[in-house]
Protein backbone atom coordinates (compact mmCIF):
# COMPACT_ATOMS: atom_id res chain seq x y z
CA UNK A 1 0.00 0.00 0.00
CA UNK A 2 1.28 3.49 -0.90
CA UNK A 3 0.30 6.48 1.42
CA UNK A 4 0.97 10.19 0.58
CA UNK A 5 4.90 11.18 2.05
CA UNK A 6 3.39 14.12 3.47
CA UNK A 7 0.96 12.43 6.06
CA UNK A 8 3.44 11.22 8.50
CA UNK A 9 5.80 14.12 8.19
CA UNK A 10 2.83 16.15 9.40
CA UNK A 11 1.55 13.81 11.58
CA UNK A 12 5.36 14.39 13.20
CA UNK A 13 5.22 17.85 13.79
CA UNK A 14 1.71 17.08 15.88
CA UNK A 15 3.69 14.41 17.93
CA UNK A 16 6.67 16.86 18.58
CA UNK A 17 4.06 19.57 20.00
CA UNK A 18 2.07 16.69 22.59
CA UNK A 19 5.67 15.13 23.21
CA UNK A 20 6.48 18.82 24.38
CA UNK A 21 3.39 18.83 26.46
CA UNK A 22 3.93 15.66 27.76
CA UNK A 23 7.51 16.72 28.94
CA UNK A 24 6.94 20.03 30.19
CA UNK A 25 3.53 19.34 31.75
CA UNK A 26 4.90 16.27 33.03
CA UNK A 27 1.73 14.20 32.34
CA UNK A 28 1.56 11.03 31.89
CA UNK A 29 -2.31 10.97 30.26
CA UNK A 30 -1.24 13.16 27.30
CA UNK A 31 2.02 10.44 27.07
CA UNK A 32 -0.81 7.93 27.08
CA UNK A 33 -3.00 9.21 24.44
CA UNK A 34 -0.05 9.75 21.85
CA UNK A 35 1.05 6.00 22.96
CA UNK A 36 -2.43 5.09 22.00
CA UNK A 37 -1.97 7.20 18.52
CA UNK A 38 1.17 5.48 17.74
CA UNK A 39 -1.08 2.27 18.31
CA UNK A 40 -3.55 2.74 16.13
CA UNK A 41 -0.40 3.65 13.38
CA UNK A 42 1.54 0.92 14.07
CA UNK A 43 -1.16 -1.70 14.06
CA UNK A 44 -3.42 -0.49 11.44
CA UNK A 45 -1.43 2.34 9.14
CA UNK A 46 -0.47 5.82 9.75
CA UNK A 47 -2.78 6.69 7.39
CA UNK A 48 -5.77 5.80 10.02
CA UNK A 49 -4.27 6.73 13.00
CA UNK A 50 -5.98 10.31 13.82
CA UNK A 51 -3.30 12.51 12.90
CA UNK A 52 -3.33 11.05 9.15
CA UNK A 53 -6.81 11.15 9.10
CA UNK A 54 -6.93 14.96 10.06
CA UNK A 55 -3.97 14.67 7.08
CA UNK A 56 -6.08 13.37 4.84
CA UNK A 57 -9.51 15.53 5.16
CA UNK A 58 -8.04 18.91 6.22
CA UNK A 59 -4.78 19.21 5.20
CA UNK A 60 -4.17 17.53 2.03
CA UNK A 61 -6.84 19.25 0.26
CA UNK A 62 -5.43 22.80 0.70
CA UNK A 63 -1.94 21.27 -0.20
CA UNK A 64 -0.98 22.83 -4.11
CA UNK A 65 0.95 19.87 -5.03
CA UNK A 66 0.24 16.01 -5.01
CA UNK A 67 3.18 14.53 -2.78
CA UNK A 68 5.34 11.30 -3.72
CA UNK A 69 3.58 8.05 -2.68
CA UNK A 70 5.53 5.82 -0.37
CA UNK A 71 5.47 1.95 0.66
CA UNK A 72 3.18 2.27 4.00
CA UNK A 73 5.92 -0.29 5.82
CA UNK A 74 8.64 2.24 7.00
CA UNK A 75 6.43 4.48 8.01
CA UNK A 76 4.15 2.01 9.59
CA UNK A 77 7.74 0.60 11.35
CA UNK A 78 8.34 4.27 12.37
CA UNK A 79 4.92 3.90 14.75
CA UNK A 80 5.88 1.17 16.02
CA UNK A 81 8.89 2.58 17.39
CA UNK A 82 6.97 5.35 18.56
CA UNK A 83 4.90 3.09 20.22
CA UNK A 84 7.43 1.09 21.97
CA UNK A 85 8.61 4.60 23.79
CA UNK A 86 5.41 5.44 24.65
CA UNK A 87 5.09 1.98 26.48
CA UNK A 88 8.60 2.55 27.76
CA UNK A 89 7.88 5.84 29.27
CA UNK A 90 4.32 4.56 30.69
CA UNK A 91 5.81 1.84 32.19
CA UNK A 92 8.35 4.67 33.62
CA UNK A 93 4.94 6.02 35.40
CA UNK A 94 3.82 2.76 36.65
CA UNK A 95 7.09 1.71 38.85
CA UNK A 96 7.64 5.51 40.07
CA UNK A 97 10.84 6.11 37.53
CA UNK A 98 10.38 9.55 36.21
CA UNK A 99 14.14 9.37 34.45
CA UNK A 100 12.27 6.10 32.57
CA UNK A 101 9.26 8.23 31.59
CA UNK A 102 11.21 11.84 30.34
CA UNK A 103 14.04 9.59 28.75
CA UNK A 104 11.76 7.33 26.57
CA UNK A 105 10.05 10.93 25.93
CA UNK A 106 12.82 12.91 24.73
CA UNK A 107 14.05 10.00 22.50
CA UNK A 108 10.42 9.78 21.28
CA UNK A 109 11.13 13.59 20.53
CA UNK A 110 13.74 13.83 19.41
CA UNK A 111 12.64 11.32 16.03
CA UNK A 112 9.86 13.90 16.05
CA UNK A 113 11.89 16.33 15.54
CA UNK A 114 13.95 14.75 13.13
CA UNK A 115 10.93 14.00 10.94
CA UNK A 116 8.96 17.41 11.56
CA UNK A 117 11.64 20.07 10.48
CA UNK A 118 14.62 17.83 8.83
CA UNK A 119 12.36 15.22 7.02
CA UNK A 120 14.42 12.36 8.04
CA UNK A 121 12.32 9.43 9.36
CA UNK A 122 14.36 7.75 12.12
CA UNK A 123 12.23 4.79 12.03
CA UNK A 124 11.85 4.49 8.59
CA UNK A 125 15.96 4.16 8.15
CA UNK A 126 15.92 1.33 10.96
CA UNK A 127 13.07 -0.44 8.94
CA UNK A 128 15.59 0.00 5.69
CA UNK A 129 18.29 -1.45 7.74
CA UNK A 130 16.54 -4.46 9.03
CA UNK A 131 15.56 -5.16 5.32
CA UNK A 132 19.18 -4.88 3.83
CA UNK A 133 20.03 -7.04 6.61
CA UNK A 134 17.06 -9.30 5.54
CA UNK A 135 15.73 -9.85 8.93
CA UNK A 136 12.58 -8.24 7.93
CA UNK A 137 10.88 -8.65 4.48
CA UNK B 1 15.55 16.36 36.53
CA UNK B 2 15.10 20.33 34.82
CA UNK B 3 13.01 19.55 32.20
CA UNK B 4 13.59 21.90 29.96
CA UNK B 5 17.51 21.60 30.43
CA UNK B 6 16.47 17.78 28.78
CA UNK B 7 14.27 19.01 25.70
CA UNK B 8 17.02 21.45 24.94
CA UNK B 9 19.97 18.89 25.33
CA UNK B 10 17.55 16.51 22.83
CA UNK B 11 16.69 19.10 20.74
CA UNK B 12 20.56 20.47 20.50
CA UNK B 13 21.49 17.58 19.98
CA UNK B 14 18.77 16.05 17.08
CA UNK B 15 19.32 19.74 15.53
CA UNK B 16 23.05 19.26 15.00
CA UNK B 17 22.40 16.41 13.19
CA UNK B 18 19.50 17.37 10.91
CA UNK B 19 21.95 20.33 9.80
CA UNK B 20 24.67 17.43 9.47
CA UNK B 21 22.22 15.97 7.07
CA UNK B 22 21.26 19.19 5.58
CA UNK B 23 24.81 19.85 4.51
CA UNK B 24 26.24 16.42 3.40
CA UNK B 25 23.03 15.09 1.40
CA UNK B 26 22.01 15.85 -1.98
CA UNK B 27 25.38 17.19 -2.73
CA UNK B 28 28.01 15.36 -4.80
CA UNK B 29 30.32 14.38 -2.75
CA UNK B 30 34.03 12.62 -3.36
CA UNK B 31 34.51 9.22 -4.66
CA UNK B 32 34.31 6.20 -2.35
CA UNK B 33 37.17 4.68 -4.58
CA UNK B 34 40.03 5.04 -7.14
CA UNK B 35 39.83 1.12 -7.61
CA UNK B 36 36.09 0.36 -8.38
CA UNK B 37 35.21 0.90 -11.98
CA UNK B 38 32.43 0.62 -14.00
CA UNK B 39 33.59 -2.09 -15.95
CA UNK B 40 34.47 -4.39 -12.31
CA UNK B 41 30.57 -4.07 -11.46
CA UNK B 42 29.88 -6.80 -14.14
CA UNK B 43 26.63 -5.83 -14.83
CA UNK B 44 24.80 -6.09 -18.21
CA UNK B 45 24.14 -2.61 -18.57
CA UNK B 46 26.30 -0.75 -20.97
CA UNK B 47 28.70 2.06 -20.11
CA UNK B 48 27.48 5.40 -21.66
CA UNK B 49 29.93 7.00 -24.16
CA UNK B 50 30.35 10.38 -22.06
CA UNK B 51 29.37 9.79 -18.83
CA UNK B 52 27.00 6.81 -16.86
CA UNK B 53 24.71 7.47 -13.83
CA UNK B 54 23.91 4.17 -11.56
CA UNK B 55 20.95 5.03 -9.48
CA UNK B 56 20.45 3.02 -6.19
CA UNK B 57 16.84 2.78 -4.86
CA UNK B 58 14.67 0.48 -2.86
CA UNK B 59 10.74 -0.37 -2.73
CA UNK B 60 10.77 2.03 0.23
CA UNK B 61 12.48 4.84 -1.27
CA UNK B 62 9.30 7.49 -1.77
CA UNK B 63 11.83 10.21 -3.03
CA UNK B 64 13.53 7.80 -5.84
CA UNK B 65 11.35 7.80 -8.42
CA UNK B 66 11.11 11.78 -8.41
CA UNK B 67 14.73 11.94 -8.75
CA UNK B 68 14.92 9.10 -11.88
CA UNK B 69 12.11 11.68 -13.43
CA UNK B 70 14.83 14.11 -12.58
CA UNK B 71 17.96 12.62 -13.99
CA UNK B 72 16.17 11.39 -17.25
CA UNK B 73 14.49 14.75 -17.92
CA UNK B 74 18.63 16.24 -17.72
CA UNK B 75 19.88 13.70 -19.86
CA UNK B 76 16.79 12.87 -22.18
CA UNK B 77 18.69 14.54 -25.27
CA UNK B 78 22.00 13.11 -25.15
CA UNK B 79 22.70 9.58 -26.36
CA UNK B 80 25.95 9.56 -24.62
CA UNK B 81 25.07 9.56 -21.11
CA UNK B 82 23.48 6.03 -19.77
CA UNK B 83 21.27 6.09 -16.93
CA UNK B 84 20.24 2.90 -14.65
CA UNK B 85 18.77 2.39 -11.55
CA UNK B 86 19.60 -0.73 -9.55
CA UNK B 87 17.34 -2.12 -6.91
CA UNK B 88 19.72 -1.87 -3.39
CA UNK B 89 18.36 -4.75 -2.21
CA UNK B 90 17.98 -7.58 -5.04
CA UNK B 91 21.71 -6.49 -5.92
CA UNK B 92 23.12 -5.98 -2.00
CA UNK B 93 26.56 -7.31 -3.90
CA UNK B 94 26.42 -4.25 -5.68
CA UNK B 95 25.83 -1.89 -2.54
CA UNK B 96 28.52 -3.29 -0.96
CA UNK B 97 30.83 -3.40 -3.56
CA UNK B 98 30.21 0.37 -3.43
CA UNK B 99 29.86 1.44 -0.14
CA UNK B 100 26.13 2.28 -0.98
CA UNK B 101 24.70 2.66 2.39
CA UNK B 102 21.23 3.97 1.50
CA UNK B 103 18.72 5.11 -1.17
CA UNK B 104 18.76 7.25 -3.46
CA UNK B 105 22.39 7.26 -4.02
CA UNK B 106 23.46 8.42 -7.27
CA UNK B 107 26.82 7.44 -8.64
CA UNK B 108 28.03 9.47 -11.77
CA UNK B 109 31.18 7.68 -14.31
CA UNK B 110 33.15 9.17 -16.70
CA UNK B 111 33.97 8.06 -19.55
CA UNK B 112 36.63 6.03 -18.46
CA UNK B 113 34.59 4.30 -16.18
CA UNK B 114 35.75 6.08 -13.38
CA UNK B 115 33.64 7.14 -10.71
CA UNK B 116 34.17 10.99 -10.18
CA UNK B 117 31.44 11.14 -6.97
CA UNK B 118 28.11 10.62 -5.70
CA UNK B 119 25.24 11.79 -4.49
CA UNK B 120 23.37 10.34 -1.56
CA UNK B 121 19.51 11.93 -0.61
CA UNK B 122 17.63 13.76 -2.64
CA UNK B 123 19.64 16.05 -5.22
CA UNK B 124 19.89 19.67 -4.36
CA UNK B 125 18.69 21.74 -7.01
CA UNK B 126 20.89 22.66 -10.15
CA UNK B 127 23.69 19.77 -8.32
CA UNK B 128 22.83 17.47 -11.19
CA UNK B 129 23.31 19.52 -13.98
CA UNK B 130 26.17 21.02 -12.34
CA UNK B 131 27.47 17.55 -11.83
CA UNK B 132 26.69 15.92 -15.64
CA UNK B 133 28.60 19.22 -17.23
CA UNK B 134 31.42 19.18 -14.98
CA UNK B 135 31.78 15.80 -15.68
CA UNK B 136 30.92 15.46 -19.27
CA UNK B 137 32.13 19.72 -20.34
CA UNK B 138 28.60 19.51 -21.53
CA UNK B 139 26.33 23.15 -21.20
CA UNK B 140 23.32 20.74 -20.20
CA UNK B 141 19.89 21.71 -21.46
CA UNK B 142 18.01 24.01 -18.25
CA UNK B 143 15.21 22.32 -17.01
CA UNK B 144 12.60 22.44 -14.38
CA UNK B 145 11.66 19.36 -13.52
CA UNK B 146 11.45 18.52 -10.09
Amino acid sequence: MQIDARGPRFGAAITMVILLLVIYFDNALLLAMQTLVWAIGAFAGPHKSPYGLIFKKLVKPRLKSSGELENVKPPQFAQLVGFLFGVVGLIGVAIGSPTVFLVATAFALAAAFLNAVFNFCLGCEMYLLLVRARLIR
Amino acid sequence: MNHWLLVTFVLAISTAFGLYLHFTRGKLTKKYSNEITFDDLNIAQTQGKKATILQFKTEYCSICPGVKRQINELIKNDAGISFYEIDAVERIDLAKKLHVKSSPTILFFNEAGLEEGRIIGAPKKDHLRNTLEKITTIKMENTNAN
